[in-house]
């Protein structure tokens, strides 16, 4: 890098070895520089290497991942690569060659920290400097090649013309014949778009030097062009031999562009895409008109020859004197093109002061040797010094707004973003009159890069933002800056530290492509630093159904300071939004985007909201039917839709919007990604070991008093919600532990009701009416009896034995819970005599039976001990939900439901969940288990037959509804239950009641109502067609596809009900949209797949409530 | 006429199909019949349209011939892709995939529907059916089993083409996932001119809907004692698809609508097992 005042000259130099690796770990003493051949002091030498922090191997064809911020906070720098397409230099016919080499780099060789552009000669598409592959791969998609045909070419066909021409000209008249070939009148075998040939060359070289000098200010990154182009092919020489007359023109170019890429150590590596050539060409490329007049002109075949060796050669010398490499003549690009990255990642930086320092401008050769025999350098062949008037070159001016400081300015001419103060940003298009686009522009400092003084008792800092809107062709059509001067109490000052500072702007700008740049100060630590946000403001007129960008706001991020902030954006939220991407567990996260549907006629709208893992699970959905009188004027149809974060654990996540018009297509939809991360270190560590307990880490307990002090030790120490240690412990006990546990459990209660309950005896909870004499010492009693004095100490001893109980019934909730462990007796130890099994299966059959290790019992047990009633208590109320709705939802089931009914028999949730169950047991892959399955002598399964099941399940259903009329799930069940045993008509009025009160529901935005829409319209249709009432059928159906537009069942159902009517051909395509509907991995797409499970959706809401009840 | 059957579950059934008619609406100008006939279980060879008497509701029809060498056939292979064939049965299902693909002749085509509780079109109808083989390899199984759903999309895309539709579905276990009812797809297939086979392992849950299906469209279905034979099974299946008679006739002397009963049979040899489908659906 240059510096303008001291003359002081940097060489990159790439060394490699025999076999073109790269070579480590050389000395200053290995090389020699040369300038103009004499030889100079190195006296800057460095080994670098740029970390690649390669792109997560994607799966083929899988798109990465959409990013809706820009950050300047990227960790280790990555590098600077310009890709240059010369359409004026590739043939027509090659275009899609270009594209394809251009998307490989792009895709394979790029790493994540690195930084791309696209700048295409004739404007075609061009791409600031981005990370963004996508953005990339869109400008790469826009290149078509437009090379003038062969100079060569084209003068035998003048030439050819001109012949014709003269022979059909009148002759002199004497009859003689024609000679074969007549002189050429003077210029005319010249090659006609001799002019056009010259501007292209020039053009390309301007674009080449323009980019190189953008590259300039850019320190501590290697940078490089990559030049797609088949080379400047211009003939210096004419056929005369003689230099051309526009040859001068070229020639400078070529020179200026070398000059300025040496410059700025920018290399050049040239990529031909025209591959290995013969050195005539290719018959396709250069076919030799039939006559051969033109070697009287001095065109002939070796001149196709001589025009490829010239453009080759231009590839060649724009490489070799930058320090880059050509890759002409070969295919083998990927080998080109890993040689660049290497070249890139791992060179040496060289310095020195030349002896010869003088300011004149002129160019200085350049040689660099590594004294070692086989090792071969690559580097710049030399450089041009700068003028006399120093030839400081100035960042082009940015008009930015007023009054911004000259730092700021600075780094606002740049056009990517520099690190420094940490920043993010976010840029949301929305639709406003006149096509104009109202954008909401979100900054967030982060707190980390802000310091402050103290003023008194006050925390001060100076801060000052400046962003400018720059257009594709580099001019600025907005901007704004913006003042904080926050003097800060010590908490909010800690705040600050903690989550940053906001600033919520709007802009107003017209469709197009932009770029925001965006930079920022702050007076004390002096940090600053800036960030480019590529931002695209769709044409919203352009097509009958658009969508705006997603603002997002969390609960957590609603909390930080926003000095600056936009009303109408607030409004949209509620909250101001944020351009941070990262949420901790539990944050609730809100979205808002606008959907504008100028369709005909008016319609409904679903919307879709889905959070996938990204492992491609989904996590959450919600989809939403609006009426078109939701729609607005402006603003279309306004969504926001809450998304709680409190069941998904640390990972990165696609949030995916999507709008069906019921319609049919089109369809519109947004996506971005997020990222939770862990609350603290702790929970971070607690994170990555919840889901497995290791065997036998913790020591089992000695004696059975030993076991019961562990325990209680355990029920204290666990939190609630957690697989902490405690809960590790508990799971690993065998069922015969919690048998003889629950027994010292019970002592320990009677002991906290009454201190003088005689010890001698032990009551099996479970056999109340046969004590057995205790086994314990007079040295055990003792301890049992302090013990229970010591488990007394929080409150009253009433208090104390329901706290026991229900805390200890929590915790071994949470060993199974929240281990994600099934219901199975451990590895470590199993009972002498079972008593009670599981049953494993899959796929309707039996794949395995085990011993259960009773925790479900154990914890029930405690809860039927709580005081003074349990049927009145709350915890133990909740306790009952939870359970069955997490053992539903993951079919690990408790079997709890029957019993939950009779303790509780006024309450809808556990009577739906106890019909839910039945309805499950009643289910195919239910019955089909019960067919099949093999079990020890007098062991039940306990499954019903098919209809028995169905009107349990109905009894149920009733009962729910007799307690809550808008149960609605309760309804819908029951419709289909109706349904299934053969009442049709009484289901149809179930159903349709039920498709009523979800139609109002969904409008309002129920997460809940879209979801038992789509069942209560796919049990209507059903119903419908039952009844021979088709056209109601059809509708039903259509309207569940609307609402789930991925899910294959209601396609085949529409499919199967064409067939009915005899429209085959309906029914095929209605069975190749089912088939061709994108397949997401697991259930996810198709609500009817869980239709057995997804009553158990609010299990983790449900356990949080339990937890709560428990009070700290 | 007597029944020998080897194919211990074989029963009688009839085909239908409005040959060069777009749709099944319209008038029914030539019917199709695509009759399996045995003796002791073999295939009987050598038959020409003399040989055969067919009644349309009744009604004596003259029969012409198609011989079932010159048609193209379309193997569709629907294939049970859910967790209760993990393992060992999936590894034997997908060599007795690729020993069909080995055993078509050119012209024929292949495609490949798998279904767990999701139903995915992994190689449409293709003359290569290489691909269709390299599908097959790439199956890993997961989740329940929609073997109706799986069954229609296949019955409704062999429909769809011209040339002799055969769909074969594999499945081990019963239905736990589908949305539609079986007896409604079984309605389709019988509107349909597939064939449909089914291969399917022994289970104490029997199988009534493939059953019903294959009786529906003259196809049968094949169980297996143990999962090794399937190779050995779809091999046979085939043979006695390309073994069997396309008859052809313009109906004479009956409605243009409605159901019609077929009865074929073969002159002359009384120890023959005629298999046809029961009939077909004409008009609106």
């Amino acid at each position: 890098v240059f510096r303008t005042e001291v003359q002081h000259v940097e060489v990159d130099a790439f060394v490699t070895d025999a076999g073109g690796k790269a070579v480590a770990g050389l000395t200053r003493d290995d090389f020699q520089v040369f300038e103009e051949g004499v030889r100079q002091d190195i006296t800057v030498f460095a080994e670098v290497s740029v970390p690649l922090d390669r792109v997560d191997a994607a799966p083929d064809g899988a798109a990465p991942l959409p990013r809706d911020v820009a950050t300047n906070d990227e960790g280790v720098r990555g590098r600077l690569f310009a890709l240059v397409l010369d359409e004026l230099h590739t043939d027509a016919r090659r275009s899609g060659d270009v594209r394809r080499l251009a998307a490989q780099f792009i895709q394979r060789h790029l790493a994540r920290n690195d930084l791309a552009a696209i700048v295409s000669v004739g404007g075609s598409g061009t791409q600031g400097f981005t990370g963004d592959e996508r953005r990339l791969l869109e400008a790469v998609e826009r290149f078509t090649g437009r090379k003038l045909p062969s100079a060569t070419l084209e003068r035998l066909r003048t030439i050819e013309r001109q012949q014709d021409m003269l022979r059909s000209e009148p002759g002199p008249g004497d009859g003689r014949p024609r000679p074969e070939v007549i002189a050429p009148r003077p210029g005319l075998e010249r090659d006609p778009h001799d002019l056009e040939r010259v501007h292209a060359a020039r053009a390309s070289m301007e674009v080449l030097e323009r980019v190189a000098r953008g590259f300039g200010d850019v320190e501590g990154r290697r940078k490089a062009i990559l030049l797609f182009s088949e080379g400047i092919d211009y003939d210096t020489l004419d056929v005369m031999g003689a230099t051309q007359r526009n040859a001068s023109a070229v020639v400078a170019g070529v020179r200026d562009a070398i000059a300025v890429a040496t410059r700025h150590g920018v290399a050049v590596y040239t990529v031909d895409p025209r591959g290995p050539l013969s050195p005539v060409g290719s018959a396709e490329d250069m076919p030799m008109p039939a006559a051969t007049v033109g070697a009287d002109f001095g065109v002939d075949s070796r001149s196709f020859g001589r025009e490829l060796r010239i453009s080759q050669d231009s590839l060649r010398t724009l490489a070799e004197q930058t320090g880059g490499i050509a890759f002409v003549d070969t295919n083998d690009f990927t080998a080109a093109y890993e040689r660049i990255v290497r070249a890139s990642s791992r060179y040496y930086l060289l310095g020195y002061y030349p002896a010869d320092s003088r300011r004149d401008g002129a160019y200085r050769r350049l040689e660099v040797r590594v004294a070692r025999r086989g090792l071969a350098v690559v580097a710049r062949e030399g450089y041009v010094r700068p003028g006399p008037d120093g030839e400081k070159e100035e960042p082009p001016p940015v008009a930015a707004a007023a009054e911004t400081s000259p730092e700021l300015r600075a780094l606002l001419a740049s056009p990517w973003s520099q690190p420094g103060l940490p920043m993010a940003v976010n840029a949301a298009a929305f639709e406003e009159r006149d096509g104009e686009a109202a954008v909401a522009l979100t900054i967030e400092l982060a707190g980390k890069g802000l310091s402050f003084r103290q003023e008194e008792d006050r925390a001060a800092s100076d801060i000052e933002v400046s962003f400018v809107v720059v257009d594709a062709r580099g001019r600025v059509r907005a901007g704004d800056r913006l003042l904080a001067r926050p003097r800060l109490s010590a908490p909010t000052r800690e705040l600050v530290g903690r989550s940053g500072l906001r600033f919520v702007q709007r802009v107003h700008l017209p469709p197009g492509r932009y770029q925001v740049r965006v930079a920022a100060r702050e007076s004390v630590g002096g940090q600053r630093g800036s960030v480019s946000y590529e931002l695209e403001v769709p044409d919203y007129r352009a097509g009958p159904l658009g969508m705006s960008g997603v603002l997002l706001a969390s609960r957590d991020a609603s909390r930080s300071l926003t000095p600056v902030v936009d009303e109408a954006v607030q409004d949209l939220l509620a909250a101001p939004p944020t351009a941070g991407r990262s949420f901790v567990v539990g944050d609730a996260v809100t979205a808002y985007t606008e959907v504008y549907d100028a369709l005909a006629p008016a319609h409904d709208l679903a919307i879709t909201t889905r959070v996938a893992s990204a492992d491609g699970r989904e996590v959450f959905r919600e989809a939403r039917l609006r009426p078109w009188s939701d729609r607005a004027e402006p603003g279309g149809f306004r969504h926001r839709v809450e998304i709680p974060l409190a069941g998904l654990g640390p990972g990165r996540y696609l949030l995916q919007i999507t709008a069906t018009p019921t319609l049919g297509e089109p369809t519109s939809s947004r996506e971005l990604t997020f990222d939770v991360v862990p609350a603290s270190p702790r929970d971070a560590a607690e994170a990555r070991h919840a889901p497995s307990f290791p065997a036998g880490s913790l020591p089992r307990p000695r004696s059975r008093i030993d076991r019961l002090e562990a325990w209680l030790a355990a029920v204290e120490r666990h939190e609630p919600g957690r697989a902490d240690a405690a809960a590790q412990m508990v799971r690993s006990w065998t069922p015969d532990d919690l048998q003889d546990l629950a027994a010292d459990v019970a002592l320990i209660a009677a002991l906290l009701r009454d201190p003088q309950y005689p010890v001698m005896w032990l009551v099996d909870p479970s056999r109340p009416g046969r004590p057995r004499r205790a086994p314990y010492t007079a040295d055990d009693e003792r301890r049992l009896r302090a013990l229970a004095s010591d488990a007394v100490k929080p409150c009253s001893p009433e208090c104390a034995r329901n706290r026991l109980l229900k805390r200890g019934a929590v915790l071994h909730t949470d060993a199974l819970v929240r281990g994600a462990a099934e219901e199975a007796a451990s590895p470590a130890g199993k009972a002498a005599n079972p008593a009670r099994f599981v049953i494993r299966f899959s796929d309707g059959q039996q794949s395995g039976m085990e011993e259960a290790a009773g925790h479900w019992e154990f914890a029930r047990t405690l809860l039927d001990n709580v005081a003074p009633n349990p049927t009145r208590d709350d915890t133990v109320r909740l306790w009952y939900v939870a359970v069955t709705a997490y053992g539903q939802l993951h079919e690990r089931h408790t079997r709890l439901e029957d019993r939950a009914v009779d303790l509780f028999p006024e309450d809808a949730d556990l009577l739906l969940l106890a019909g839910t169950f039945h309805e499950v047991l009643a289910s195919p892959r239910m019955q089909s288990l019960a067919r099949s399955v093999h079990l020890p002598a007098g062991v039940s399964h306990g499954i019903g037959d098919e209809r028995a099941e169905l009107r349990e399940a109905e009894k149920m259903y009733r009962r729910a509804l007799a307690v809550r009329t808008g149960l609605t799930e309760a309804r819908v069940r029951l419709g289909r239950v109706l349904q299934r045993l053969g009442r049709t008509e009484p289901a149809v009025r179930e159903l349709r009641q039920a498709a009523s009160d979800l139609s109002s529901r969904a409008a309002k935005a129920d997460a809940d109502g879209g979801l038992l829409l789509y069942y209560a319209e796919m049990f209507l249709g059903a119903a419908h067609e039952a009844l021979g009432r088709y056209d109601s059928a059809k509708a039903s159906y259509g309207r569940a596809a609307a609402l789930y537009p991925e899910a294959p069942s209601p396609r085949l159902a529409l499919s199967q009900l064409a067939l009915r009517g005899h429209d085959r051909a309906q029914a095929l395509s209605a069975v190749q949209a089912a088939l061709r509907l994108p397949a997401h991995p697991g259930d996810s797409a198709d609500p009817w797949w869980r239709y057995h499970v997804v009553q158990g959706r609010k299990a983790p809401s449900r356990l949080d409530e339990l937890y709560r009840s428990l009070g700290p | 006429m007597t029944r020998v059957g080897v194919l211990a579950v074989l029963v009688s059934a009839a085909a239908a199909r409005a040959a060069q008619t777009p749709t099944f609406s319209t008038t029914v100008q030539a019917v199709r019949v695509d009759v399996l006939v045995t003796e002791e279980g073999r295939p009987v060879a050598g038959l020409t349209p003399a040989d055969f008497e067919v009644r349309d509701n009744g009604v004596p029809q003259a029969v012409s011939f198609v011989s079932s060498e010159k048609l193209s056939l379309n193997v569709i292979l629907a294939l049970d892709a859910s967790e209760s064939v993990h393992g060992e049965p999936l590894e034997h299902l997908k060599s007795a995939g690729r020993a069909i693909l080995e055993r078509l002749q050119p012209g024929d085509r292949a495609a490949l529907i798998t279904f767990s509780h999701e139903v995915a079109l992994r190689q449409p109808l293709t003359p290569e059916v290489d691909r269709v083989g390299r599908e097959i390899g790439r199956i890993e199984p997961t989740g329940e089993t929609a073997v109706i759903d799986g069954t229609y999309a296949a019955v409704v895309l062999g429909d769809a083409d011209v040339g002799r539709d055969l769909v074969i579905v594999f499945s081990d276990g019963v239905d736990t996932a589908s949305w539609l009812p079986g007896e409604r797809v079984l309605d389709a297939a019988r509107r349909s001119d597939v064939v449909a086979y089914a291969v399917s392992v022994r289970n104490p849950d029997r199988p009534e809907f493939l059953r019903e299906l294959t009786r529906l469209t003259g196809g049968s279905v094949l169980e297996v004692d143990s999962t090794r034979d399937l190779g050995a099974a779809f091999v046979r299946l085939l043979q006695e698809f390309r073994q069997r008679y396309l008859l052809n006739y313009s109906p004479q002397g009956v409605s243009s609508e409605g159901w019609h009963e077929l009865k074929v049979a073969v002159k002359g040899r009384r120890r023959a097992t005629v298999t046809a489908r029961a009939g077909y659906a004409a008009g609106p």
